[in-house]
């Protein structure tokens, strides 16, 4: 048990995610591009060259019709605290730049554009696909640039970008706490996707306090997280309770796939990010 | 000494562990993102005082209510508003990224005349006095048939509204059209059983039910009020009726896959179960009713699961189980209208819904069908009559002489074929009143273009489903972006030199308060009124009711077939919806245009999904392209497999393949509506199309 106060104690924030309520109605990747001033690009149908700090997937349970079931996945930054949570991230681990690292006092995954030069180790490290490259400068239509919010630095060209957890909100609840001379309440920091959400299925926090919701729900029984066989550690935790999508959870090659059957899903989609 | 290898290899490790110990490869790095990031044109936001403002959305019928996020005189972030009884604190994707369509490319800058030919994108800027006085020439320049003037309005009440029918009232013309939805035909259907005044509006009180029966309603996907119905889909049994496995069907309880179209046939047959297996609710129907008898006579001749099974596809055993579950629920509720429920149904199918929720008593009580009580408005208007032939009438050539278009885009809405389209194109003087590029400002001769929502205010009169009558008001968080004017202050500016007895206010602010009466203390303080319910809770309802409901019989036809030769066309086309695509009058922004998936949107093509098992028989793969094709146009289209889809259907998504707006968000995909067609119901001359006949062709 850490003694140590609340004020000064070590935060791991984490979200938890009920794909049992997500409809994949996409408010959140709205609320977050809007939120983290995200490019947009002429044609977003180009998954390869789209930016979602938040992506929502689709997955099927692969059986004919009228069996198939679908589950919709939304796939943040998962902010892998690697073995043991000592920082040692996919993306952490091989940047030569130190422009994304692991902040030990929040549990989150920083990206710091200005200092990044675009080798894109991390992507390739990264086993979620949870990193986009800006290959050109981001272009604001007409007027857009005004909706720019100064809480997020916009992007250049030959930057990585991901999802910070909205750190700058953290910053702002911090800040504000701090002035007062109390800690930061669970309401007070929350991410664009978890309040944009509208059922309710984004839950975030602190998971290591007890007073904080998902430190209940990442005990569920239902609970997993995706790949967890990498040991990446990763702080956003799923709800499920059918099992085929718990399953899905780790993905075999299908030699690898210990039931021996086919793949008990099927990932939708073209590739991409 | 000789130098050899070894020595080379020696020097350059050496060399390397040398600089790799000075700071040398980390100041490298260190200027390389220096020299190779930092940009004179990479945007720095101007900082400023960071606040919110109040506001309302009107990009859907839903009435969500806004939180406008601002830093400065800028508006970055548009939020739920915490206060809404409809939204509590959420907003849909759509809703938030309207910060894009404030400020996007898409605007309309001014008021401006036709320079070029029709559609060709060359404009004249007018002043606004020289527009107004345009609008008031052209509308006063009208000869003869004064009839042939139509006015397209976003909303059905409300100040605007009101205008508009007044300035068509000045000019002798009747036409005052909404665009037509399933409400249209619950409320007929209401007048038939259960009686209502003008304005009064059907609800479904699905925060007090236990059990949603929905009738091919995309209650995840945006029926109703789409962010209050997600919540709903996440907490309440369902059973999900239609032929394609959306997300409703995958959360709901049960999933009937009944055939395309027949989900009112489906209503009937668990109707005729629940009196077959005496499931109904006696007491109920037996005190508060009239027309049972009959009624259920004409449904056990007609509709029982056996017989429905021929036209639905559903086997009487699933009927009896779906029968069960709806008889054994507390409050369940039937609610009907296909997708977001922007397509009427046939009168005969929404009877049969409003007869299925009396036959277990879920009508005028908690969780039930309710009546809608009608909004106060003190200035009263008139319900136009015979809507559907009227709106018929829009797309049939030489009708109209001149239409006005404030907020409902027919040139994408209504052209549900190509004759449509060249109907409408054929109108000899249009005029927009659309702060956005839409296809039909583009067609135009003259565009007044209205301030957006987040720059006026005006009361917004919501008409998505709820329980009981509310009206938002749009507020504006910020100062016009462009030169526009709001419609209501035009109107009332036109409609002056028309008929100044008609336009009494001086401007739109004064009016506006007038109007909205005794609704104005909390509009203005809260932004928000609601009504109160219009039905009697617990004991008060079982002491007696003088209200009653009637089953009616349908007279026309419960399920409208599908049009088209079956050897030509032998797959039929249903839309699919999405949360994530706006499938109205205005198209989804840059941000919402990121969300759709690869599976509906690739690369500019859209996707139509169909069952590898109607794929291997036509000779179709995946990722192959193909043409699409009605008896009312074709599109080229990619084919992507799903097995949720029932075999011979083939899905498209709806509000894709606009052909105006701006690079970002026009041109993308096809458009289901323009291949839909008509199907008429003859008892309300609705287009209530659920579909068309449809071949898909490689290549």
């Amino acid at each position: 048990m850490n003694t140590e106060p609340k004020e000064t104690r070590a935060k791991k924030f984490g979200m938890v995610i009920d794909l049992d309520k997500c409809t994949g109605c996409g408010s959140c990747m709205v609320a977050c591009s809007s939120e983290n001033n995200v490019p947009v690009r002429k044609d977003e149908s180009d998954k390869l060259l789209s930016a979602t700090w938040i992506r929502v997937y689709r997955i099927t349970n692969g059986k004919e019709f009228p069996d198939t079931e679908i589950c919709y996945f939304p796939r943040p930054c998962m902010h892998c605290g690697g073995k043991n949570d000592d920082g040692h991230s996919p993306c952490v681990s091989v940047c030569p730049a130190t422009a994304t690292d692991y902040d030990h006092s929040t549990g989150i995954v920083s990206q710091i554009y200005t200092r990044c030069f675009g080798c894109r180790y991390c992507m390739a490290a990264c086993p979620y696909h949870a990193r986009y490259f800006n290959w050109w400068d981001p272009i604001w239509p007409a007027k857009i640039e005004e909706s720019l919010s100064p809480d997020v630095s916009p992007r250049m060209r030959g930057v990585v970008e991901k999802c910070s957890f909205c750190f700058h909100r953290y910053q702002k609840a911090k800040d504000k706490a701090y002035i007062e001379e109390r800690d930061v309440e669970e309401m007070e920091y929350q991410t664009a996707c978890t309040q944009a959400c509208p059922s309710g299925a984004i839950t975030f926090g602190d998971l290591d306090n007890p007073d904080h919701a998902v430190y209940t729900l990442k005990q569920d029984k239902r609970a997993f997280r995706l790949l967890e066989r990498l040991h990446t550690n990763p702080k956003v935790y799923y709800l499920s309770a059918r099992s085929w999508v718990k399953r899905a959870g780790d993905n075999y090659v299908s030699s690898e796939e210990p039931t021996k059957g086919p793949g008990a899903y099927k990932l939708e989609g073209h590739g991409g990010h | 000494m000789k130098i050899n290898r070894r020595h080379f290899l020696a020097l350059g490790m050496g060399a390397t562990a040398g600089t790799m110990l000075s700071p040398l490869p980390w100041k490298l790095t260190d200027d390389a993102s220096i020299w190779t990031q930092n940009w004179a044109w990479t945007p720095v936001p101007e900082i400023g005082e960071s606040y919110y403002a109040g506001g309302a959305c009107t990009l859907c019928p839903g009435g969500c209510s806004l939180s406008v996020r601002k830093v400065g005189t800028r508006v970055v972030k548009i939020e739920g508003n915490e206060e809404s009884p409809i939204n509590t604190g959420d907003l849909c994707g759509v809703g938030i990224s309207a910060t894009q369509l404030l400020y996007g490319p898409s605007r309309i800058e001014g008021p401006m005349i036709r320079a070029g030919k029709r559609g060709e994108g060359k404009w004249r800027r007018l002043s606004w006095e020289g527009a107004e006085a345009q609008l008031a020439e052209k509308l006063s320049a009208l000869s003869g048939s004064k009839k042939s003037v139509v006015a397209l309005s976003a909303s059905k009440q409300g100040s605007v509204a009101l205008l508009i029918q007044r300035l068509l009232a000045a000019v002798g013309s009747d036409r005052f059209l909404t665009l037509p939805s399933v409400h249209d035909t619950l409320e007929a259907a209401m007048a038939l059983t259960m009686g209502r005044e003008p304005g009064e509006g059907v609800g479904f009180d699905t925060e007090n039910t236990d059990l949603i029966l929905s009738l091919g309603s995309s209650v995840a996907e945006g029926w109703g009020s789409p962010v209050r119905m997600v919540k709903t889909a996440a907490a309440k049994t369902m059973i999900q009726v239609e032929p394609r496995l959306s997300t409703t069907a995958s959360m709901a309880d049960i999933w009937v896959p009944a055939k395309p179209g027949t989900e009112g046939v489906f209503a009937l047959s668990v109707a005729a179960a629940m009196i077959q297996e005496k499931l109904y609710d006696h007491l109920f129907v037996a005190t508060a009713t009239e027309g049972f008898d009959a009624f259920s006579a004409w449904l056990l001749e007609n509709y029982t699961p056996k017989k429905a099974e021929a036209v639905t596809g559903v086997s009487p055993a699933l009927v009896k189980k779906v029968a069960v579950a709806f008889a054994g629920a507390r409050r369940p509720v039937a609610i009907c209208g296909r997708g977001k429920g922007d397509t009427p149904i046939s009168l005969a199918e929404a009877l049969s819904v409003f007869a299925l929720n009396a036959l277990k008593g879920s009508v005028q009580r908690d969780g039930g069908l309710v009546k809608v009580g009608a909004i106060p408005y003190t200035l009263a208007m008139a319900e136009t009559d015979d809507l559907g032939a009227k709106l018929a009438a829009v797309t049939e050539k030489g009708r109209t002489e001149l239409l006005m278009d404030w907020g409902t885009n027919p040139f994408y809405t209504l052209a549900t074929s190509q004759e449509a389209a060249d109907a409408l194109a054929a109108i000899p003087t249009i005029i927009s009143f659309s702060p956005y590029m839409d296809e039909t400002a583009a067609m135009a001769d003259l565009i007044l273009p209205d301030h957006t929502h987040l720059e006026k205010i005006q009361d917004v009169p919501v008409r998505a489903g709820l329980e009981r009558p509310l009206v938002t008001l749009a507020q504006p968080a910020v100062d016009p972006v462009m030169t526009t004017k709001h419609t209501g202050e035009m109107l009332i500016s036109v409609g002056k030199e028309l008929d100044a007895d008609a336009f009494p206010w001086d401007d739109y602010e004064s009016y506006l308060e007038e109007s909205c009466g005794e609704m104005w203390e909390a509009l203005s303080e809260g932004g928000l009124w609601q009504g109160d319910i219009a039905w009697k809770r617990g004991l008060e309802r079982m002491l007696g009711t003088s209200d009653r409901f009637t089953f009616v019989i349908p007279e026309g036809p419960v399920f409208l077939s599908a049009n088209g030769d079956a050897s030509r066309y032998p797959l039929t086309l249903v839309p699919r919806s999405s949360l994530r695509i706006s499938s109205g009058a205005v198209a989804d922004a840059p941000f919402t245009m990121k969300t759709i998936e690869d599976t509906v949107l690739l690369k500019g093509v859209s996707l139509v999904e169909m069952n590898p098992v109607t794929a291997k028989e036509a000779g179709l793969h995946e990722g192959d392209t193909a043409t699409l094709t009605t008896s009312f146009g074709m599109v080229p289209v990619k084919v992507t497999l799903f097995d949720g889809v029932m075999p011979g259907v083939v899905a498209l998504s709806k509000g894709l393949g606009h052909t105006a707006f701006d690079e970002y968000i026009g041109g993308k995909g096809s458009s289901y509506t323009a291949l839909s067609g008509a199907m008429v119901d003859s008892a309300t001359g609705f287009n209530c199309t659920w579909g068309a006949r449809a071949s898909l062709k490689r290549g």
